[in-house]
């Protein structure tokens, strides 16, 4: 009787898988191509030299010996540059979380009036493209025309100078990274159940103590779900440093993911197997951090 | 149950259909790929976008209205793209385009990697290809080793521009009797002009240090493999004075704004912005172009790049297809005049060059005497675009946030690493 209902369950389940592959092939082929095949070709290359014609030449752990030696060019790029990740990714995003979570609360406030229109202003810098924006915010910028410069009567040059390079990037990437979280956020405020705040504030609890207490315990899991998320983001900067500042001054605002582009899509020959070890290093970072926050994310739920 | 058994297979029906629709789609696409070569169609792929791109779709229109045997197929992408899409159809041998349009370094990348073929085939087919017809720095601009891998299209580089009107008021008209500006007379500019107005902006470091230092008697091809020799030196430690004497428009300027304003007297942009030049000042005839940035107007050097028509290698490529590409750019070249000098390029053509009508074109300056000729510098090295693998470095440079020696070590770290690299690759 067991072995028949054991039969039974693994005839049905292969009925499902059959029923639902039809559905899920297309991804499943879209995904292998796209992911998962440039993912291992990618740590292949690691292991490499190739410029990208002829065959990678194996060359075992000689790039990754090469960025772990303090006299190459290598070594020079891929630590100070990941510290200049590190730097991004601490500052933008608790930005990029915070600013929008205080503004998702604030426009939950009962009574507001043109809330639909103030997400669609948070929403729709999201929606530009970076490229766009960081002209934009270029502008606002500059030394001699800018607006900030001009209103305030100021004499920084914020682009070429620390810390007004660093200040500028994460204007942008905040204003352009807030409206996507502040969606998430006003989501989840929407299913917090208001007779919770009614009581705490019968029980004399002040606006403060009802957010901590009530508003960040009922979002925490898409206050995860958008940490992991930013912080995948953030590590992944490019644009923004590359279209306001070329990395500078003095290189101090160069990220890796500039290196690896630069190294594996240069002008000149590529160097796409230095280019993939530097990315495999980025990639078990990121790996680490995400495991690290999801482990607390698991804790929490 | 009648009804459900015709549901079912009505269902099965359709998805049979779906997936029969979705096998033929793709074995036509792909049969149309395996067409591409019996077609008489030439893919003509570039990285030419924007007002260019028009320029150029115009004249493959024009030309396939001309009813050739071998129509061409215009095909544009982003820069970044080109040579990545071409590793891949030459990895796979499949889809390879008749017609590339790049430039010498691209070229002198793509012979190193053995996939370009020469023009020997295209020159025997069309004679008015032929070295002969062309300017000596264009035609040796795209050899490698003695052998043509290239025909020009055109010159380009950094240049100076000036507003003639800011040179009046400021009595600047002597530095321009020799066609050249030099850093000494950038520098006698000091506390001659108002202090929201400067004597110079750079627009593109990379490109004006590189004139510069063939200027000191460098030469790109030696110098790419030490960033730290005396030419490089020269070249930076000129801009350094400059930027150090506040003369340089500021480190974040949009140079072509500074210029338009009537805030900077010269200005080092790229050659081809003339065409644009006179809607930013209000009119062609309110600036003036001359030679790039020198540091002695007696060793007059411009560095220039080239762009220029390649073919790839491909072995399923008729003869009778390397005779359309070839007629398409001798099409091409014979119409340069009336179409390709609008976009600003400088002609490699001896023919365009000696045309009164050509002499119209503020371009025309770089080639209007032998001097202009001789000044002419180029690099066909397939290392010599490293030179730029610290392009911000080179920024930060010459507006002085590092000193000579610290700035020329970090950039040099940067060039010989990669050269290293690639070196070990080709071993």
């Amino acid at each position: 009787m067991k072995l028949t209902k054991s039969k039974g369950k693994s005839n049905s389940s292969r009925n499902t898988l059959r029923h639902a592959l039809p559905y899920i092939a297309p991804h499943i082929i879209i995904f292998a191509v796209f992911s998962v095949i440039p993912i291992f070709f990618g740590i292949y290359l690691a292991f490499t030299r190739w410029n990208m014609m002829g065959s990678p030449k194996f060359i075992g752990l000689e790039n990754f010996r090469r960025i772990f030696d303090p006299s190459t060019y290598f070594f020079t790029a891929f630590w100070r540059d990941l510290g200049h990740t590190l730097i991004f990714v601490v500052i933008s995003v608790p930005l990029t979380i915070v600013i929008p979570l205080l503004l998702a609360v604030l426009l939950q406030k009962k009574g507001l009036k043109g809330v639909g229109l103030f997400q669609a202003i948070f929403y729709i810098p999201g929606l530009i493209s970076v490229a766009a924006g960081a002209l934009v915010w270029k502008l606002v910028f500059n030394s001699q025309f800018g607006l900030l410069n001009n209103t305030f009567h100021l004499d920084i040059e914020w682009l070429s100078t620390q810390p007004g390079a660093w200040i500028a990037i994460f204007v942008l990437c905040t204003w352009a990274g807030l409206g996507g979280n502040l969606i998430i956020y006003r989501s989840a405020l929407s299913g917090v159940d208001q007779n919770l705040y009614e009581a705490a504030s019968v029980d004399g609890a002040g606006a403060v103590r009802q957010f901590f207490s009530i508003t960040i315990p009922a979002i925490r899991l898409p206050l995860f779900y958008t940490t992991v998320m930013t912080t995948i983001g953030s590590f992944n900067v490019w644009g923004q440093p590359v279209m306001l500042t070329g990395g500078g001054p003095t290189d101090s605002t160069k990220v890796l993911l500039m290196d690896i582009r630069n190294l594996a899509f240069n002008s000149g020959p590529s160097a796409a197997g230095m280019a993939a070890a530097m990315a495999l290093l980025l990639g078990l970072i990121l790996l680490a951090i995400s495991a690290i926050q999801l482990f607390f994310m698991n804790k929490e739920d | 149950m009648i009804g459900l058994h015709l549901s079912a297979r009505i269902k099965r029906a359709a998805k049979v259909a779906v997936a029969t629709l979705a096998t033929v789609g793709m074995t036509a696409s792909m049969a149309a790929c395996g067409n591409a070569q019996s077609e008489k169609k030439l893919y003509f792929w570039n990285a030419i976008l924007g007002n260019q791109g028009n320029v150029m779709r115009q004249i493959v229109e024009d030309y396939n209205a001309t009813d050739p045997e071998y129509k061409i197929v215009f095909q544009p992408m982003a820069g970044s793209d080109l040579l990545t899409k071409i590793y891949s159809v030459e990895q796979t041998g499949d889809n390879i385009p008749d017609v590339v349009l790049a430039d010498n370094l691209s070229m002198a990348v793509m012979e190193s990697q053995n996939i370009l073929n020469t023009m020997d085939d295209a020159i025997e087919d069309e004679p008015s290809l032929g070295g002969e017809n062309y300017i000596d720095a264009a035609w040796k601009s795209l050899q490698v080793d003695g052998r043509q891998y290239g025909i020009p299209i055109g010159f380009y580089g950094t240049v100076v521009f000036y507003n003639k009107a800011l040179v009046e008021q400021y009595g600047f008209e002597h530095f321009l009797d020799d066609d050249t500006l030099t850093v000494d007379e950038v520098l006698s500019m000091k506390g001659k002009l108002p202090d929201d107005t400067y004597g110079i902006a750079i627009g593109d470091i990379n490109e004006a240090s590189t004139s510069l230092m063939f200027n000191a008697g460098g030469d790109l091809d030696r110098d790419v493999h030490d960033m730290t020799s005396q030419p490089w030196r020269d070249a930076f430690g000129g801009l350094q004075k400059i930027t150090k004497a506040g003369l340089a428009a500021p480190y974040d300027s949009d140079v072509t704004q500074v210029f338009g304003s009537g805030k900077a007297v010269f200005m080092a942009l790229f050659s081809g912005d003339a065409v644009n030049m006179g809607d930013v000042m209000g009119g062609d005839d309110k600036f003036g172009m001359i030679n790039a940035l020198q540091l002695n107007a007696d060793n007059l050097a411009n560095y220039f790049g080239m762009s220029c028509w390649l073919q790839l290698k491909d072995p399923k490529r008729s003869e009778e297809r390397t005779a359309g590409f070839a007629k398409f750019v001798a099409w091409f070249q014979d119409h340069w005049l009336e179409r390709w000098a609008k976009i600003g390029y400088i002609t490699p053509l001896k023919s365009v060059m000696e045309d009164p009508e050509y002499q119209e074109y503020k371009s025309s300056f770089f080639v209007k005497n032998q001097r202009e000729l001789d000044s002419i510098r180029y690099s066909s090295n397939v290392y010599a675009n490293y030179k730029a693998a610290d392009w911000a470095g080179m920024k930060d440079l010459a507006y002085n946030k590092m000193s000579l020696d610290e700035g020329l070590a970090k950039i040099n770290q940067a060039v010989q690493g990669q050269i290293q690299i690639q070196k070990e690759t080709e071993e």
